[in-house]
């Protein structure tokens, strides 16, 4: 479901860019919108303070009846991972950094079969975070930091006022409606996103979260270097939604929280810990399974990067190289597919010669792919991965004797094959052929 | 992040309703056709449906627009229904097994399925570059989504796949007036006013080799109303015939209600149908009539079902069904000029 937003959020920049047509049109549209703008009803926040349990307004409804057909769609898509020990672990973490009100916010923690590096709160206290980025933090500190920051998001309200906001700002995405004839897409971007937050709400969930980690024992020096190690793209505007896009900017977020420590507005406590050791089992388990989920996204050279990076941890695990030679072997094989994963990495534009550019390439991706293949067949000869894709590789460089024999061995190894009818259909039609 | 680049479903059916406006039709179409489907030398005999991804919204002025999930429920179940028997009826057997079941039980299946599906908006993508070739162009697509379809493949034992999905809107009364204001404004620029509409549905129904994944066979369409039995015959309506099995079953040939039970029993209710939902309800009876083949009562039914606007979907359903009858002679003589009349009521345009 979260990745229908990102969509959403994807298609509002598609939007932007391509909006500025025709000077006619926008002052139309801006004409128009004057006009409009008095219409937009006025929102109030319902007063949380007090004992007196307050009705939920029109608004909160609203959020929470959109939060759980969301999560149940998520529940639907297959992406909430189900793993008992990890599920245990982060729900542990949560607990500890939770204010103490945790039984009226009815906080759950999800992971999310996602290679992403996210974490989302939904106004139920549902709070998600993804493989991508367990994959990715250092040590517990910054997770509890993560958990708290999302428990801020949750306690304070924010969706409901982002809420709110964005019924103003709805008013400016109908201008790039009317530039679009009037077909009402321009504004589904802030319809239904639950969740994103204005740059004040991510400043006060860091502060809250910073704080709510120092609380529970946390060394808040190593939640600060977590800014560092989580730019997955090179061009960070590629990626709206996540937590940390630019809004605000990760180095802002990084000086906001630095000051604090220094201003001693955040404390921490003199038995405070990183939890390095409790973290690394935790994100060794993860770590192969976040680099097949960015081979199953087509996220190609992030596979190659994930898998050098868990190889350095462990140099001897064939499954390891056959993804990163798998990697390879399908920059080889879908040109396009890599070069819409590099556009979207670089921040360049996705067009022929892009792809191109990675066609030429080919040769030399297959040739590091069949070194991957043969080194996960030399640590585990009867891996069968390895040799489907060392037969694919033949079959598309035409030798169809070598591919044979591969496909062949790969389909004999047993029941767990997935996909035996494509190397099956393949096989005959290279018979066929020769 | 291959989907991150590509539009939403919804989006690009909606951008290609503009485009269609646009280009005008004529011997254009929407159809695509693998070279091998289209000469019959790939054969598909026995097919299996995949759940299909049905989205209905509620689109209101303020942008805060609300996902309607019973309505979505009940379009999914029609199309289940739908979809499958207008395959039988070219001449394709339908697999057993209830994949939509088989899959809503295992996390690890709906994750795999999520999956074919990024896929095929992949696919899909490519395909509808642009939204209409020369007839001539359309068999000459060859995309193909991958092996990840084997696995549904090997669950319901199936040649094909039947990939569905479906997007429908409803506006509210704010938005109508912002719509026609909006669309005023640049009749004024662009001298040509477009009527906005308040509701419309979109789907994209694609048939896929289940040993290699390529698309073989896809279609869209989009109308100006919501109306899931007619927007899901008429996608289908230039489907070719399974090629090894010319000639229709003895199913559509003869009268199922040979004893006459089903038309008598069935006219009664149509008969005492409630008022306040009677269009509707006289739509179902003479669906329930039309499918066991007594199409004298069905007639009767359809026609009473357009005699009211309580229900436009019904009402646009059983003028659809109307045409059918008029265009396939079914318990009347045939008569195209009637049925294209109809196919119009029923707010296609061409057909």
């Amino acid at each position: 479901m979260f990745k229908d937003y990102m969509q959403y959020f994807v298609m509002g920049n598609y939007l932007n860019r391509n909006k500025l047509k025709g000077f006619a049109l926008i002052t139309a549209a801006l004409f128009f919108m004057a006009n409009v703008t008095g219409c937009a009803p006025q929102a109030t926040r319902p007063d949380s303070s007090g004992d007196v349990p307050q009705q939920p307004s029109e608004d909160e409804v609203k959020l929470i009846s959109e939060s759980e057909r969301a999560a149940a769609e998520m529940q639907r898509k297959g992406l909430l991972y189900d793993n008992d020990d990890l599920l245990s672990y982060v729900r542990e973490i949560g607990a500890r950094v939770a204010p103490n009100e945790t039984d009226k916010l009815k906080l759950q923690f999800y992971v999310i079969r996602d290679p992403m590096v996210n974490a989302f709160a939904f106004p139920t206290g549902h709070i998600y975070v993804t493989i991508g980025l367990l994959a990715k933090l250092q040590n517990e500190a910054q997770l509890a930091f993560i958990l708290g920051h999302e428990i801020a998001h949750v306690a304070q309200q924010h969706s409901l006022e982002a809420l709110q906001n964005r019924k103003a700002q709805v008013v400016a995405a109908h201008v790039a409606d009317l530039l679009l004839f009037g077909t009402s897409l321009a504004y589904l971007p802030f319809s239904v996103s639950i969740s994103s937050y204005s740059r004040s709400q991510e400043d006060e969930a860091d502060e809250v979260g910073l704080a709510a980690a120092a609380k529970a024992g946390y060394d808040v020096t190593a939640v600060l270097q977590i800014f560092d190690v989580m730019n997955e793209t090179k061009d960070t505007n590629a990626l709206k939604g996540s937590i940390f896009a630019d809004h605000p900017t990760n180095d802002s977020r990084q000086r906001n929280m630095r000051e604090l420590v220094e201003d001693k507005e955040v404390v921490q406590l003199a038995t405070a810990e990183i939890g390095e050791n409790r973290y690394a089992p935790i994100k060794a388990g993860l770590m192969q399974k976040n680099v097949e989920l960015k081979l199953r996204e087509k996220q190609y050279e992030l596979t190659i990067d994930a898998a050098e990076l868990a190889l350095q941890h462990y140099p001897d695990d064939p499954v390891l190289y056959y993804y990163r030679g798998e990697a390879r072997r399908l920059m080889g094989a879908d040109p396009k597919g890599a070069a819409r994963e590099h556009s979207w990495l670089y921040g360049k534009s996705f067009d022929a010669e892009l792809i191109l550019e990675i066609e030429k390439q080919r040769d030399s991706n297959f040739t590091d792919a069949t070194t991957d293949f043969r080194k996960a067949l030399s640590l585990d000869s009867k891996y069968a991965l390895a040799q489907r894709g060392l037969g694919l590789i033949a079959h598309t460089q035409g030798d169809s004797k070598a591919a044979v024999t591969f496909l062949e061995a790969y389909l004999s190894t047993g029941n767990s094959i997935k996909d035996g009818r494509y190397i099956r259909s393949l096989l005959k039609g290279i018979k066929d052929d020769n | 992040m291959t989907t991150r680049r590509v539009l939403k479903f919804s989006t690009y059916v909606l951008l290609l309703v503009i485009g269609i406006a646009l280009t005008g039709c004529g011997t254009y179409t929407s159809v695509r056709k693998h070279p091998d489907f289209a000469d019959n030398s790939r054969i598909i005999n026995t097919v299996a449906m995949l759940p299909p991804e049905v989205e209905y919204v509620h689109l209101v002025f303020d942008g805060d627009n609300e996902r309607m999930t019973t309505k979505e429920a009940s379009i999914a179940k029609t199309l289940q229904e739908a979809i499958p028997s207008n395959f039988k009826s070219y001449g394709y057997e339908i697999s057993k097994t209830n994949l939509s079941e088989d899959i809503a039980k295992d996390t690890n299946l709906s994750y795999e399925l999520e999956q074919l599906r990024k896929a095929y908006t992949t696919a899909s993508s490519e395909l509808y570059e642009r939204a209409m070739v020369d007839e001539k162009e359309s068999a000459g697509f060859k995309v193909a989504i991958g092996p990840i379809v084997n696995q549904f493949a090997d669950l319901a034992d199936a040649d094909g796949l039947i990939m569905v999905r479906y997007f429908g809107f409803t506006k509210s009364d704010g938005l109508m007036t912002k719509e026609v204001v909006g669309n005023v404004l640049l009749a004024g620029l662009t001298g040509t006013y477009y009527q906005p509409a308040r509701n419309g549905s979109a789907i994209e129904v694609a048939l896929i080799d289940s040993n290699n994944g390529d698309v073989l066979w896809s279609n869209v369409k989009s109308v100006a109303f919501d109306g899931s039995y007619t927007i899901a015959s008429s996608v289908l309506t230039q489907l070719p015939r399974n090629a090894t099995n010319t000639a229709p079953s003895a199913e559509e040939t003869q009268p199922v209600d040979t004893s006459g039970k089903i038309a008598a029993t069935n006219l009664k209710d149509c008969e005492k149908a409630l008022p306040e939902n009677f269009n509707q309800t006289y739509f179902r009876v003479g669906k329930t009539l039309y499918d066991a083949r007594a199409f004298t009562p069905a007639k009767l039914c359809f026609e009473k079902a357009t005699t009211l606007d309580k229900d436009i979907a019904a009402q646009h359903d059983a003028y659809f069904h109307l045409g059918m009858m008029y265009e396939l002679g079914q318990g009347i003589e045939a008569d195209n000029e009637t049925a294209k009349q109809l196919y119009a009521k029923a707010g296609l345009l061409e057909k």
